[in-house]
């Protein structure tokens, strides 16, 4: 999908005026920013905004994750032991503090 | 009511539960455990245990103070409205999880293949080119490019599968966009109904305030966002002025008795003493 951030009032306005008028390619609206579909006529509304507002108009092109092809098991294991921890309160950098789970700082300086 | 606290028996409209502790006498009410009453009202959770420290959503209490009276408000048969489309929308969970690991198991085994593909290949020609033995070289290469081809039609299989759930999930997220749209409008009615009926009723507020012990002369103004004293105050004037049938516990220590607070109330009263 593209993702089209607005970084001004006007930016925005023009999102949101595309929304409107197509909002069958327009797949999901946010604040700010909008997923539109992947085909020509969201690459068309997308540079359209980004030719009338230049760089407040930032375009991405993305894809779905796949965790089980792009992310080490460690990470993925690291995730979900997180999210079964007893206390809600603790950090990630204290859990995973004395086990087998990657520290933040290594995992921030490790690309997928 | 009835009710069996600590091993003794109480009935009636004004019951004494001495040094009990408000928030566990307000549990059991909840539960309906140890005490026989009607079920607490939507009024019940903003009076329902009144403490010298009680503060209330004025607004909120008043307005459903009002209910109990049989009050209503014009934003009513929206709301409803509004709550029958938002009750239709029953979004799922699609698993992607599952298909997503499909498909990476999938391309693992298709790569693992090609590579052992690759590997015989390249040993059988050679084999071929010094007219060497077979060796079984040539059967282990047909038996691989059979789970090979075997391999790619399930890893397209699990591509198709990932994004026929990528297609459902967005569906579901669809509907999930729809109700959070449709709560936002019924809270946004909801609060005007509010604010309507908390108006409405606002002088009947201000008679019963009049009617209830303060530990000082308190000033109401003309509209709920004017009335600037204590909470206690404000709940004991809401329990005044509303209806109820399931029992107030009072714990502000202004009443003299279970029966002076079910008097000047008028509703069912379970008092509990407070040091303050």
């Amino acid at each position: 999908m593209l993702l089209v951030i607005g970084y001004s009032g006007d930016a925005r306005q023009t999102l949101r005026n595309a929304c409107n008028a197509h909002p069958e390619t327009a797949v999901r609206r946010f604040g700010r920013a909008v997923l539109f579909e992947e085909t020509e006529l969201g690459a068309f509304l997308a540079l359209r905004a980004r030719e009338k507002h230049g760089e407040a108009v930032q375009v991405e092109r993305t894809e779905p994750l796949n965790e089980f092809e792009a992310v080490p098991e460690n990470v993925r294991a690291a995730a979900a032991a997180y999210e079964e921890r007893e206390h809600a309160s603790t950090p990630y950098a204290t859990f995973a503090a004395n086990t087998d789970h990657p520290d933040p700082e290594s995992m921030a300086g490790t690309d997928l | 009511m009835r009710l069996c606290w600590d091993g003794a028996e109480h009935a009636g409209r004004a019951v004494e539960l001495g040094d009990a502790d408000p928030a566990t006498v307000a549990a059991a009410l909840r539960e309906g455990s140890q005490i026989a009453c009607p079920t607490p009202s939507a009024a019940h959770e903003h009076v329902g245990v009144i403490r010298p420290e009680t503060s209330v959503s004025l607004r909120a209490a008043l307005a459903a103070a009002a209910r109990t009276r049989g009050a209503s408000a014009p934003e009513d048969d929206e709301i409803a409205a509004l709550e029958a489309k938002r009750g239709e929308i029953e979004a799922e969970q699609v698993d992607l999880k599952s298909a997503r690991e499909r498909l990476a198991a999938a391309g693992t085994t298709e790569q693992e293949l090609r590579e052992r593909m690759a590997r015989l290949g390249g040993k059988a020609e050679a084999r071929r080119e010094l007219d060497a033995d077979d060796d079984g070289v040539e059967a282990d290469l047909r038996e691989t490019a059979a789970a090979l081809s075997e391999a790619e039609t399930e890893r397209i299989a699990a591509e198709q599968a990932l994004e026929a759930a990528r297609e459902r999930a967005r569906a579901e997220r669809d509907k999930r966009e729809r109700r959070r749209r449709l709560s936002d409008r019924i809270e946004n009615r909801r609060r005007k109904a509010r604010e309507r009926l908390a108006t409405a009723w606002y002088d009947d507020f201000c008679d019963a305030l009049g009617r209830v012990p303060t530990p000082e002369p308190v000033s109401a103004g003309e509209s709920p966002a004017a009335y600037e004293s204590d909470g206690a105050s404000a709940a004991l004037a809401v329990a005044a002025l509303a209806d109820l049938r399931a029992p107030v516990v009072a714990a502000c220590g202004r009443f003299e008795s279970a029966r002076a607070a079910h008097e000047t109330l008028n509703v069912p009263v379970i008092r509990v003493q407070n040091s303050s």
